[in-house]
């Protein structure tokens, strides 16, 4: 595809991989906060192309692997009620709750949908409108402006059967977060790039800043995290921190000012919790002033049980990135994405589940521990 | 939504409210309808431009 | 109900946890869950040589000739779909099942069960592709049956034909998983997704340029082509449902070996790419319809490439990978950035990445 394959070029993926090999001298712990990054990097078979001083560790780029179960328990409720049309994307399904997934829920008659945007479910509930039609709004900051969108144009057009549950999660916070715990490892960071091309990167700059850290804005293809990953390992070798932007055809510093502008409307920040790492202070999106009436949390008040998460499952650790899936006791052993303890096995960008599709299993030997603060 | 895939602008509809622009989008050889909200200085077919997160409309 | 029925597409169908009590739609999806039910349910119910062979279709000796004899049920959604119907794929799917046996098709049955309220129109549309096909693959429909169920209880129609064919004296060697030893040739008959994304273009009202269509086809031509060449053949399957990274995975799990891929060498049509591309489906998971993948002793690829290049349905023939001895069970593929990764088994049905 044009303008695709460039991005996938072997010979310039070579020469990168030649020319961070170069330049490294000592190890160097780098994060990458997207699942699609986490995606790219396992797909492709990135880390054979990188010397051993560089370890790629995955933050919690996964919005569906810290989605908090009480959410999923409460999207399950809703789905089951006769009157609803449950629409979500496709790897919220999976996603145990704490007795059953939303596609458990399909299979027992509730009526799931995978939609590829909030605007068809939108259109849905415009064309059942004696159903209440729940979109699953979950997402980095990446999936906000469609979801503003849709909640702007049920209001525009007068639309009461439509509703939104919220699960929007915000990158800076998590990346504060992360960055300031004592057990922290990274010493660069790759930024989500699809996050940026909405935000803009202003509010990394105070970040790299204050920790000392290089953040790299960077792309989704192979190239685009070799070169991210190239960026990253000239400012640790000249020991700057500096914030630059690797992935300039999608995102420029301001980000994209009319979706910011409709974020701003229809939504306000608010403290979230992340499933594996806890509650995150300005860390989330919910709906806000006339737009609430479009929140499904509110519309469909939940009284469950309160949820219980696998005590095996030690996704916290790894979401910041101190473990590897393979370190973790129950991974592939008892934990599968047949048979999964925790969101990360089950997304197909969580890292277990990376770790598991794409073959760090038995035949892979852990990497070694990083002792105490490996930061400079 | 993190897929990003470049595409082709056919033609641009506008249906009012910039909030309801839809283009009509060649992906190699698939066309799909995409909201253009986000993007208004768009103003012609025949750009080619990467999308990322795909609100279909 | 929703639109639940899928074959043989990986849309949908994720798995969220070993649903033992119930069917789920993975179950049917050819990946994992497809295998554990067949294990621990049918296996241990019906077990004989035959069925423990896991193969396209069962091998049986009857009064000294060598018949291989298949079952196949046809649930596809939307009935008809670019490039076909079910009717193609009824027909075709059972006579490519005899073919990976290695086995002239000669004689189907099909049954019918259609659902009350079904246009009668669509009914002779899908017999007379079946016709076609079948009067395409040489084969006789020789017997078949009907049922009717109440509506809102099928899907317009289901299908299941069953197919005899024999093996000739050309074939000296079981054409099975069995004989497949490390160091063959893998090969591909051409370019993978085109059936998966046809139906999913219907289902997602996807429009194209021009539009991709269904490859259903007998291949039993380029299969006859390969015998009579004098090929060793030591094992062909077809890459349906679950697409080409589960059939190797089957094959690679049956006989203990690795099998390696190259990325690059992998056809796929750029549309079909960018329509996988833009659903987060992966090609190697995409059901084909006409496409199978042969082993043969590495020292034979080239010829076998050039007998089956000569043949229409498989003119797009490709050497893929070869087998090798370890990691054993597993199918790893070497990017086109040349880095090494993993092509597992599928949990479920294939589900678009979605961030």
């Amino acid at each position: 595809m044009k303008f695709l394959s460039e991005y996938r070029d072997p010979k310039a993926a070579e020469r990168l991989a030649a020319a961070i090999r170069q330049k490294v001298t000592r190890p160097w712990t780098i994060m990458e906060i997207c699942g699609g990054q986490t995606h790219t990097i396992v797909k492709s078979g990135l880390e054979d192309l990188l010397p051993k001083e560089i370890t790629l560790v995955h933050g919690p780029g996964c919005p569906v692997c810290v989605t908090p179960i009480e959410l999923i328990d409460k999207a399950v409720a809703i789905a089951k009620r006769p009157d609803a049309i449950f629409c979500s994307f496709g790897d919220m399904l999976r996603v145990p709750g704490s007795s059953k997934s939303l596609f458990d829920a399909k299979a027992e008659g509730a009526d799931v949908r995978i939609v590829y945007s909030p605007l068809d479910a939108l259109k849905l509930a415009k064309a059942n409108p004696a159903k209440q039609v729940v979109f699953f709004a979950v997402g980095f900051e990446t999936t906000a402006p469609a979801n503003a969108m849709a909640v702007w144009q049920a209001d525009h057009d007068g639309v009461e059967n439509f509703f939104i549950l919220v699960s929007h999660v915000l990158v800076p916070p998590a990346m504060e977060a992360l960055l300031s715990s004592e057990q922290c490892v990274v010493q660069g960071f790759l930024a989500a790039g699809h996050v940026c091309t909405v935000m803009g990167f202003e509010e990394y700059f105070p970040i790299a800043e204050k920790y000392k850290v290089p953040i790299v804005v960077t792309g989704f293809e192979p190239l685009d995290l070799l070169e991210g990953i190239y960026m990253s390992v000239i400012q640790l070798e000249e020991g700057r921190h500096q914030v630059e932007n690797q992935y300039t055809r999608a995102v420029r510093r301001e980000g994209n000012r009319p979706a910011q502008k409709t974020i701003s409307e229809v939504f306000e920040i608010t403290p979230r919790q992340w499933r594996g790492l806890g509650e995150i202070p300005a860390s989330g999106f919910q709906l806000r002033g006339r737009f609430q009436k479009y929140d499904a949390n509110q519309r469909f008040p939940f009284t469950g049980e309160p949820a219980k998460e696998s005590p095996e499952c030690i996704s916290g650790l790894i979401l910041q990135g101190l473990k590897k899936p393979h370190e973790c006791a129950a991974f592939a052993v008892k934990c599968t994405p047949e048979n999964p303890l925790g969101a990360p096995m089950v997304s197909t960008e969580g890292a277990c589940a990376a770790y598991y599709h794409y073959g760090r299993r038995e035949n892979q030997s852990p990497q070694p521990e990083l002792s105490g603060s490996a930061r400079r | 939504m993190c897929l990003a895939v470049p595409g082709r602008i056919i033609e641009i509809i506008d249906r009012g409210d910039i909030a309801f622009r839809v283009g009509n989008v060649d992906f190699g050889g698939i066309r799909k309808e995409v909201n253009l909200a986000y993007t208004p200085r768009l103003k012609s077919a025949g750009t080619c431009w990467s999308t990322s997160d795909l609100p279909s409309a | 109900m929703a639109d639940a029925k899928i074959n043989p597409l990986n849309l949908s169908c994720p798995v969220p946890r070993v649903a033992d009590d119930r069917i789920v739609l993975a179950h049917g999806g050819g990946g994992r869950l497809t295998h554990q039910l067949i294990e621990k349910i049918f296996l241990p119910a019906f077990s004989n040589a035959a069925l423990e062979q896991r193969h396209d279709g069962a091998v049986v000796s009857v009064n000294g000739a060598r018949l291989a004899f298949t079952t196949d049920s046809f649930v596809v959604r939307p009935l008809i779909f670019p490039g076909g119907n079910i009717g193609d794929l009824a027909v075709n799917g059972t006579v490519n099942d005899l073919a990976m046996c290695g086995a002239r098709p000669l004689y189907l049955s099909s049954g019918f069960i259609l659902e009350e309220g079904l246009e009668m129109q669509t009914l002779r549309t899908v017999v007379t592709s079946m016709q076609e096909a079948a009067t395409k693959a040489n084969v006789k429909l020789v017997t078949g049956d009907t049922k009717v169920v109440d509506k809102g209880k099928g899907d317009g129609i289901f299908v299941n034909t069953s197919g005899i064919g024999v093996i000739e004296s050309n074939v000296k060697i079981p054409i099975s998983p069995a004989s497949v030893q490390p160091g063959d040739a893998v090969i591909i008959s051409g370019d993978l997704g085109r059936h998966g994304i046809a139906i999913l273009s219907v289902r997602e009202g996807l429009e194209f340029e021009s539009p991709i269509l269904s490859d259903t086809a007998s291949v039993w031509p380029a299969v006859e082509a390969l015998l009579n060449a004098g090929i060793e053949i030591h094992c062909l399957r077809d890459l349906t449902r679950g697409g080409l990274a589960t059939t190797l995975n089957e094959i690679a799990a049956d006989r203990d070996v690795c099998i390696k891929l190259e990325e690059a060498l992998i056809p796929v049509h750029e549309v079909v790419q960018g329509a996988c591309e833009i659903f987060g489906l992966d090609p190697l998971y995409v059901a084909n319809e006409g496409r199978f993948a042969v082993f043969v002793p590495a020292a034979q690829a080239d010829a076998a490439l050039d007998v089956m290049k000569k043949v229409e349905v498989s003119q797009g023939s490709v050497r893929v990978g070869s087998v090798e001895e370890s990691p054993k069970r597993t199918v790893i593929l070497q990017s086109r950035i040349g880095g090494n990764r993993v092509v597992d088994m599928l949990s479920g049905e294939q589900l678009p990445r979605i961030c």
